[in-house]
């Protein structure tokens, strides 16, 4: 289905700021009298949807900036060399499937280096045999002992001989025109890294497809308004364009947190380098099938930025530090601890209010709320993005179970990385579904 | 109107007191299953503990076959 995203975004506008002040005005007749309690709680709550109101209008107005302005770039005249670092650790999956993508861009100068970091399920062999048969590509294989995947991707960062380095994972599958569409953002000499859009393949369970509504609407929404002001916060690993004296300059991917593509890109955007995102650079990666799995992930992630923040924390109020940086840091530390604290919080004192005054009704209008915000954001994401309307019905319960479910996986997550538990790297069995 | 209000209510207070629930033990099992495993190390080729070791004879030849590394 494709929509006039324009329409849609003037839509989503008037439906987000109208349905937060119908909201304001049914609460404020509904709330019984006689329960200072109740009001208190009312109020918090309407503070807290104010806030999020704010925060979809403005995401919705700079990501279709952010848009607009990807849009109207031209191609690149200058299609230097580019280096395909591959990392992989028991890939024997995917790997074939992977280089064979890689070596179908639609991409005159290219090479790729695959880094075998250890692997014990024959995925070096496989990646030799398929160097072997790419036909027209410069495809380097190395192995090293395992040291995990940063020092994979340095290794592999070591060894490119590209002007630009592109660095996905062992499981990433690339659409042809992404590396042609993603370089022309180099023309810009403050461009440090171009981050891609990824989306998930394996749309098999409402898991997945709910995942996919999140990578579409949660994750690219976002980055589409971050890269508007070129401070795009997470470079992602399965699509990452990075200019090798910038990727150098910064000592390449730090080997200390569990968040390694986040811990880089505030590397960048310390040094100053400005961050674009684009669109059309697609990686297709498989998502976690089910929940076990998918909270093992999360958990990483979760844990690996705060590490990544922790080791910041000293700029935020450092003088010197510039306020691009500040900014960065302060909003990933809302989005990370602050964020899904505030919604497990919220929907426990709504369950409390419930459970002490029988008040049903503060309940629903916080989630009617937060679903027309999810609905039309996925409208509007969906519209723009050229993607499956059928991700559209999943807003519904997208917020009530989904991102509550996420949100109480990064608390208690969180809760663990302020104790210092000891953690692993947690690889996610791929299914071999790309 | 008035009579749907209460019906919605009700499935957004199950829905959100069950997933808070599932939220909670999917994480504690997550974590219980996460802490069973050997540590990071122990998943590593060089650190695992070989269960057969090859023995060679004094006699048979020192070079092997081609190993790629």
């Amino acid at each position: 289905m494709q929509l006039r995203y324009p329409y849609v975004l003037a839509v989503a506008s008037v439906v987000v700021t109208g349905g937060g002040v119908v909201y304001l005005r049914l609460l404020g007749e509904r709330l019984p009298d006689g329960h200072p309690l109740l009001g208190l709680a009312a109020n918090i709550i309407l503070v807290a949807l104010l806030i999020v109101v704010a925060r979809y209008f403005f995401l919705l107005w700079f990501s279709f900036l952010g848009h607009l302005e990807a849009a109207t770039g031209e191609e690149a005249e200058r299609l230097p060399l580019v280096s395909i670092i591959v990392p992989a650790f028991n890939e024997a999956k995917v790997i074939e499937s992977a280089m064979r993508s890689l070596a179908g861009l639609d991409y005159p100068s290219l090479e790729i280096v695959v880094v075998d970091d250890g692997s014990t399920d024959g995925t070096y062999r496989r990646a030799l045999v398929e160097a072997a048969q790419l036909p027209g590509v410069t495809t380097r294989v190395v192995t090293q002992h395992n040291q995990g995947k940063a020092a994979a991707l340095n290794r592999g960062i070591a060894e490119a001989a590209g002007e630009l380095v592109l660095c996905v994972d062992g499981d990433s599958v690339l659409a042809p025109q992404s590396l042609r569409r993603a370089v022309r953002h180099f023309a810009d000499p403050h461009v440090g890294a171009v981050a891609g859009n990824v989306k998930v393949v394996n749309r098999v369970n409402l898991i997945t497809w709910l995942q996919a509504l999140e990578y579409v609407e949660g994750l690219n929404m976002v980055r589409r308004a971050q890269a508007f002001f070129g401070l795009v916060n997470v470079v992602p690993g399965p699509l990452g364009l990075f200019r090798r004296t910038a990727i150098r300059g910064v000592g390449g991917y730090p080997t200390d947190t569990y968040a390694e593509d986040c811990d880089l890109t505030l590397s960048l955007l310390e040094r100053g380098w400005r961050l674009a995102y684009e669109p059309e650079a697609v990686s297709l990666t498989e998502a976690p099938e089910r929940l076990g799995p998918l909270f093992k992930q999360r958990y990483r992630w979760t844990r690996g930025m705060l590490q990544a923040l922790r080791k910041r924390k000293r700029l935020v109020f450092a003088r010197g530090t510039a306020f691009t940086t500040r900014l960065t840091l302060c909003y990933m530390l809302v989005e990370c601890l602050l964020w899904p604290l505030a919604n497990v919080m919220a929907n426990l004192m709504l369950l409390g209010i419930v459970a002490e005054y029988g008040f049903m009704r503060l309940l629903l209008l916080w989630w009617l709320q937060l679903t027309l915000l999810d609905a039309v954001g996925a409208l509007f994401c969906v519209a723009m993005e050229g993607e499956d309307a059928r991700l559209i019905p999943f807003a519904v319960i997208y917020r009530m179970t989904y991102i509550l479910l996420i949100d109480v996986c990064k608390v208690l997550s969180t809760v663990e990385e302020f104790f210092g538990a000891s953690m692993t790297w947690g690889k996610l069995e791929r299914l071999g579904r790309i | 109107m008035n009579d749907l209000v209460p019906v919605l209510a009700t499935i957004v207070v199950i829905a959100t007191v069950t997933t808070l629930i599932l939220g909670l033990f999917s994480y504690l099992a997550f974590r219980a299953r996460d802490r069973r495993r050997p540590a990071g190390d122990a998943a590593r080729p060089a650190a695992r503990r070989r269960f057969l070791v090859r023995l060679m004879l004094p006699e048979e030849p020192a070079a092997g076959g081609g190993h790629a590394s």
